[in-house]
């Protein structure tokens, strides 16, 4: 009964949903705070009448205020030491710098290298490459917000738009476990322009595209995916990765070509008609995706405030704060102690 | 400030930490000695001192089920039902604000027959917002592909544990559905040591068969998954024994299917809870299998006993500060009320004590 007992009080008082603490056994501390209650035999002079003197108010009290600072000292103690928090807090960040959400195929073409022939140099797969390469965007620009969603047959969210680069580098180094599966562009391509959709324009959007390879897009999600480029002003960037049989997006197509045979040419084709800046680096070599990097950290913005959740927000800070409150009234109360016996 | 006032100054500073002499004296100066070292240690305290020690805290690899069973609602939190895909990110989320600062947590799908990594293992405190949003954005259309063989997901778990970490512990949330079904016989079998990585296997769900539904973009419902859309012959496997006298007797046996049988189908568009398959699973590699009913359970289980890893983490120093003071308190205590009966009782038996241990 006892027990159904607390645990409704400390359900209605948000326990374990709003608030914790980090250990309980502190909390056995607590009733010492009576002991300057119940105990008597402080030092005393010997004085043959103290029957005789007259009662003095303000010594009272100042006997109480000393027994209450003594408890308080205490109480607060195995308050801290308990280590009370509170969950789910947010707290305000100001971010400066572009919004750049990264969108790195990880589709099985990516394990292969750029050439297959050539010493072990050149014949770094692409998708190492590309983790290179975006390591070093990581690591500069540190102003800017970062996200990443990796994609294959379908999108994931690696990173959330965060200025925590660590995280980034987490995410990017967790690609290393090799691609798979097919090049879906548009999925991921709307999955992180979807991560723009709720909040406010406030720095450049750029979404740096990083893949290899061309995927078919049909009529009805080339115009979604040019509206929502529209909707939320982003620009474009395309570090594409060609492999020796690729063709180059820089020439035209050779009279008689057929476009669908090509589908990086495609997809570049269409790129150009998004109607938002849009750049496209040719890596033949890791070398040249510098540029990339190089452009995206000369975009310009405006300052922007946002809310970061945080794990949990330690209050034992003020239980110490009290603590020493206390303590420091002790020395006051001590330094108004009679030591002596002045007749 | 004069010569001479300095050595007034000292001189009083040194009467006032030798005290008062005789008994009293003492008393006093010892209860002075404890208030200062109180108020020294607190504002100490204040300036929130921390320092690398060794430390415990928790590795984890959490793996989610993506697959369509995950889609199942048949949890009820509050009156609203919830599918087993939101309790599994929102006890992970409440994992994540559970473990103490230092702890590395890595985040993992798993579809098909393996498991994707996320993000390698990094620091829970500093990384938390990250982390926390990438759960909550988890979703079954991250799913690459609709296959759910939950022994080969399992086990890719399992090998990828040990090279993000080495104290790294899995925690794998998912229903044990299999889809399509498979021939038992035919299921690998765990290859790494049994109990070499440890952590937990927990069962989502209910163990009563419900329906799967098919979710529209909106994530509303639009149907359900009907027996005519899942596979629909289970005879693959081949005999086990192939029997020249049966063949001669008309039997071919060496073509005919020896699978199941189509009963494996009857409820292939249904999901429940499998406990039996996760427990045997959960029993051949060593991971203890335990049943979610609360996403609040498994802050539980990440903080468990068995699971810590020691290592050199950033530690808030201030308790060791707040001990002594504590000490300090008491002392204090007992001087100042050096005449209570209770504490001349306690020195009494206090001696006794003493000369009978010696005695």
């Amino acid at each position: 009964m006892w027990s159904d007992g607390t645990q409704q009080v400390l359900l209605a008082s948000g326990y374990g949903e709003h608030w914790g603490l980090s250990h309980l056994w502190p909390l056995l501390l607590l009733p010492l705070a009576i002991l300057p209650w119940i105990l008597h035999g402080q030092m005393n002079f010997p004085h043959p009448a103290l029957q005789g003197l007259p009662e003095d108010p303000l010594s009272t009290w100042l006997d109480r205020l000393w027994k209450m600072a003594l408890s308080l000292l205490v109480l607060s103690l195995a308050l801290a030491l308990a280590g009370p928090y509170l969950k789910s807090q947010y707290v305000e960040k100001v971010g400066r710098g572009a919004h750049v959400m990264i969108v790195l195929d990880r589709s099985a073409s990516m394990n292969e290298p750029f050439v297959k022939k050539g010493n072990v140099q050149a014949r770094m797969p692409k998708m190492e490459v590309a983790r290179n390469v975006l390591k070093t965007l990581v690591a500069q620009g540190h102003d800017d917000l970062m996200g990443m969603v990796t994609f294959s047959t379908s999108p994931i969210l690696a990173a959330p738009l965060g200025n925590d680069r660590a995280y980034v580098q987490a995410a990017l180094d967790a690609t290393e476990a090799g691609g798979m599966g097919f090049t879906a562009v548009a999925r991921g391509l709307g999955m992180a322009l979807d991560y723009f959709a709720d909040q406010p324009v406030t720095g450049a959007r750029a979404m740096v595209l990083v893949s290899d390879g061309g995927a078919h897009l049909d009529g009805k999600t080339q115009d979604m995916l040019r509206a929502m480029f529209m909707r939320q002003q982003a620009s474009l960037y395309w570090i594409y990765l060609r492999s020796e049989s690729g063709v180059s997006l820089k020439q035209n197509l050779a009279e008689g070509e057929n476009i669908d045979a090509y589908p990086e040419y495609a997809l570049h084709e269409y790129f150009q008609t998004l109607n938002v800046p849009y750049r496209v680096y040719e890596a033949e070599n890791p070398e040249a995706v510098m540029a990339a990097v190089r452009d995206i950290s000369k975009l310009e913005n405006k300052p922007t405030r946002y809310l970061e959740p945080v794990s949990r927000r330690d209050l034992s800070q003020f239980a110490y704060g009290l603590a020493w409150l206390a303590a420091v009234l002790l020395i006051a109360l001590y330094g108004l102690e009679l030591k002596r016996w002045q007749a | 400030m004069q010569p001479g006032m300095v050595s007034v100054w000292v001189g009083r500073l040194a009467i006032w930490l030798r005290g008062w002499k005789g008994e009293a004296g003492r008393t006093l100066a010892w209860r002075r000695r404890c208030l200062m070292l109180m108020c020294l240690l607190l504002t100490l305290a204040l300036f929130k001192p921390h320092s690398m020690l060794p430390n415990r805290v928790y590795d984890w690899y959490f793996v989610v089920d993506i697959t369509q069973s995950m889609n199942v609602p048949d949890y009820e939190v509050g009156g609203k039902s919830m599918s087993r895909l939101q309790v599994a990110k929102q006890s992970i989320r409440k994992a994540l604000s559970a473990l103490p600062c230092g702890s590395k947590v890595a985040l993992g799908m798993f579809t098909e027959r393996n498991v994707v990594n996320v993000v390698r293992p990094v620091e829970v405190c500093r990384h938390f917002a990250a982390l926390d949003q990438t759960v909550a954005s988890m979703d079954w259309r991250m799913a690459w592909a609709a296959d759910s063989f939950i022994a080969h997901g399992l086990y890719n778990a399992l090998e990828q544990a040990p090279q993000l970490g080495k104290q790294m512990r899995v925690m794998f949330f998912t229903d044990g559905q299999q889809a399509p079904p498979a021939n038992p016989r035919y299921m690998p079998a765990y290859a790494g040591k049994s109990g070499e990585v440890q952590g937990y296997l927990i069962g989502m769900g209910k163990p009563v068969l419900s329906k799967i539904p098919k979710l529209d973009e909106k994530n509303a419902v639009a149907g359900y998954w009907e027996q005519e859309e899942v596979q629909r012959y289970g005879n693959f496997g081949m005999a086990e024994t192939l029997s020249v006298l049966a063949m001669e007797q008309g039997q071919h046996d060496r073509n005919a299917g020896h699978g199941p049988g189509n009963t494996l189908l009857d409820n292939a568009h249904l999901s429940a809870l499998d406990e039996h398959n996760l427990q045997q699973l959960a029993g051949s590699t060593g991971l203890s299998y335990v049943r979610l009913d609360t996403a609040a359970q498994s802050s539980d289980w990440a903080t468990g006993f068995g699971m810590t890893a020691w290592r050199w983490a950033d530690t808030d120093l201030r308790p060791w500060l707040a001990v002594p003071v504590l000490m300090c308190w008491l002392v204090y205590l007992g001087l100042t009320f050096a005449g209570s009966h209770w504490l001349r009782y306690i020195k009494q038996c206090w001696r006794k004590l003493g000369q009978f241990v010696r005695a």
